[in-house]
């Protein structure tokens, strides 16, 4: 196709601008307003969501149980929510099937598969399956009922943790660059994103034996400069049960993983909570427990400084619009842990004050009024 | 009714979800009919009703026109792919029944270009209809359609390419 020349481009634009006013009519209903309130009276709660997410992972567990026992291969990934049946015929994927990766079983190679697939007309699945010569199991996993929305860049994420082993499958929409994958130890992985040959879905698997660190928090990053569309807290998204043994209250406290602080405080963190143990106004000290989970930032006032723990997707504390809390936040990381903590002076703390969290690429992660906290 | 979304961040800032619905959602609901949804009104309600759900945990409440603005490209987006795949699963669909909206609109000048606009590729459509329909800037563009700046300015001309290549066949 020859390039357009700039009369005819104008020319189009300019018809463009004209044709805008076919739509000036647009029809609105008259109660309008009404039905929206309908709407929401009959739209699922957040926590309805988090219950619904919660009852496919127990399928999924059990699903997984089941596998492992007819396959005979020891623990392994869960199946996804239904029957993935057919779901890498020809008639049905939208994309050719991704190797996850491999694994030896009883003298046999494993592959791990994953598709997008639409068995039904009723959009896309995630589906996955272990092949063997003599076995093989598969199952799919619906999209994530908010896709769509721009906050959510992780449109398919399955888990199953089976004696100790996390298996992870996901896709991702096509803004992501890169996704870390977290563990509980405190080391990162980059996922290994793979085309899944529909709309940019790029997807991955994550696999770790027993004896290795769990999974616990996915970043997904649309950019090398840390602009961050997407975090899931894993504990957050699948339940506790999904790290075995960790209890929460700050009961899980290990002595390796503190930072200490030059004016004393300190903060003691486990994978789902951090406890912050500062100076009180008496002289004596005061512990402070904060949970984890479900946010990316946990604070705790102490006199006169403010402690913040974060994840690792939060590079940076500012004041709303005068910066007096600007500047590099300097953080260090608490033990073998992903959480990392700082202290910022909180004498001119006003409670009409409002703190943002930020990404590495200056976006805002999160935004909590000083009130809340003090 | 306020029409685009254009309101300063202030004002933004101070508006109750209640004002955000009658200041906008005629304006969401014109933005999926010039996409191409087949019930742009049920677009644009599903629209206010996730940003109702999100409006807590909205990174900035301040972001709210641009979050409306993003959810119904994307919505529409994804109900076109959806009605292509169920006309896929469905040997005996009936042919493509024009929506009273677009019967209003083929009968207005410029039919056959909005007609030739619905041809393209959603992208080009999104971003034709961002740039020359809502005047939306390269950044609010970008964020709308979930890429980045470079690749908006890619889509607009390549829209344009496409645009006048259609129109040539249809003369």
């Amino acid at each position: 196709m020859s390039p357009m020349s700039r009369e005819r481009i104008e020319q189009l634009e300019g018809d463009l601008r004209t044709a805008r006013s076919s739509f000036d009519d647009v029809h609105v209903s008259p109660d309008a307003w009404q039905q929206n309130q309908r709407r929401l009276v009959v739209a699922p709660s957040p926590r309805g969501r988090v219950l619904g997410i919660a009852a496919v992972l127990v399928a999924v567990i059990l699903a997984g149980a089941v596998v492992a026992s007819l396959t005979d291969d020891g623990p392994r990934r869960g199946a996804p929510a239904s029957s993935g049946e057919d779901a890498f015929s020809d008639a049905a994927v939208l994309g050719p099937p991704v190797e996850l990766g491999r694994r030896m079983v009883d003298g046999e190679t494993v592959v791990h598969e994953a598709v997008l697939s639409d068995l039904t007309g009723d959009g896309p699945m995630l589906c996955d399956r272990e092949m063997a010569v003599s076995s093989g199991s598969e199952g799919c996993a619906d999209r994530d009922p908010e896709a769509d929305d721009p906050a959510v860049a992780v449109d398919w994420l399955t888990g199953s943790q089976v004696d100790g082993a996390h298996s992870l499958v996901g896709g991702v929409d096509g803004r992501v660059l890169k996704v870390q994958v977290w563990m509980d130890n405190g080391d990162m992985t980059l996922a290994d994103l793979k085309p899944g040959g529909w709309e940019g879905t790029q997807l991955f698997g994550v696999s770790v034996p027993a004896d290795g660190p769990a999974p616990q928090r996915l970043v997904a990053y649309a950019d090398a400069s840390g602009d961050v569309l997407q975090s899931v807290d894993l504990v957050d998204r699948f339940g506790v049960d999904w790290l075995p043994g960790v209890d929460g209250g700050c009961r899980d406290l290990q002595p390796a993983t503190t930072v200490r602080f030059s004016d004393g405080t300190t903060v003691h963190a486990s994978s789902v909570d951090a406890e912050v143990t500062f100076r009180g106004p008496g002289g004596g000290t005061r512990s402070v427990c904060r949970t984890m989970t479900g946010t990316p930032v946990a604070l705790v006032r102490a006199g006169d400084a403010l402690v913040v723990v974060a994840s690792p997707e939060v590079a940076d504390v500012r004041l709303d619009d005068d910066g007096r809390a600007g500047g590099s936040t300097a953080w260090r990381r608490i033990g073998s842990t992903m959480w990392r903590a700082t202290v910022l002076p909180a004498q001119e703390l006003r409670s009409d004050d409002v703190l943002e969290f930020l990404d590495a690429s200056g976006a805002v992660l999160q935004i909590l009024p000083v009130k809340w906290i003090i | 009714m306020a029409d685009d979304g254009a309101v300063s961040p202030e004002v933004e800032q101070v508006l109750t979800y209640e004002q955000l619905f009658r200041c906008h959602f005629r304006s969401m609901v014109r933005l999926a009919a010039m996409l191409g949804a087949d019930d742009p009104e049920d677009v644009a309600q599903e629209a206010f009703v996730r940003l109702h759900g999100r409006a807590r945990t909205m990174r900035d409440p301040r972001a709210a026109i641009g979050y409306l603005r993003t959810t119904v490209v994307n919505l529409t987006r994804s109900r076109q792919r959806h009605l292509s795949v169920v006309r896929r699963h469905r040997e005996d669909a009936p042919p493509d029944v024009a929506s009273a909206e677009h019967d209003a609109v083929r009968r207005e000048a410029g039919r056959d270009l909005v007609a030739a606009l619905g041809r393209l590729s959603e992208r080009h459509r999104e971003a034709l209809v961002l740039r020359y329909w809502l005047d939306l800037s390269e950044a609010e563009m970008a964020d709308a359609m979930g890429v980045s700046r470079g690749t908006v300015k890619s889509h607009v001309s390549r829209g344009l390419d496409a645009l006048a290549a259609l129109m040539e066949e249809h003369r």
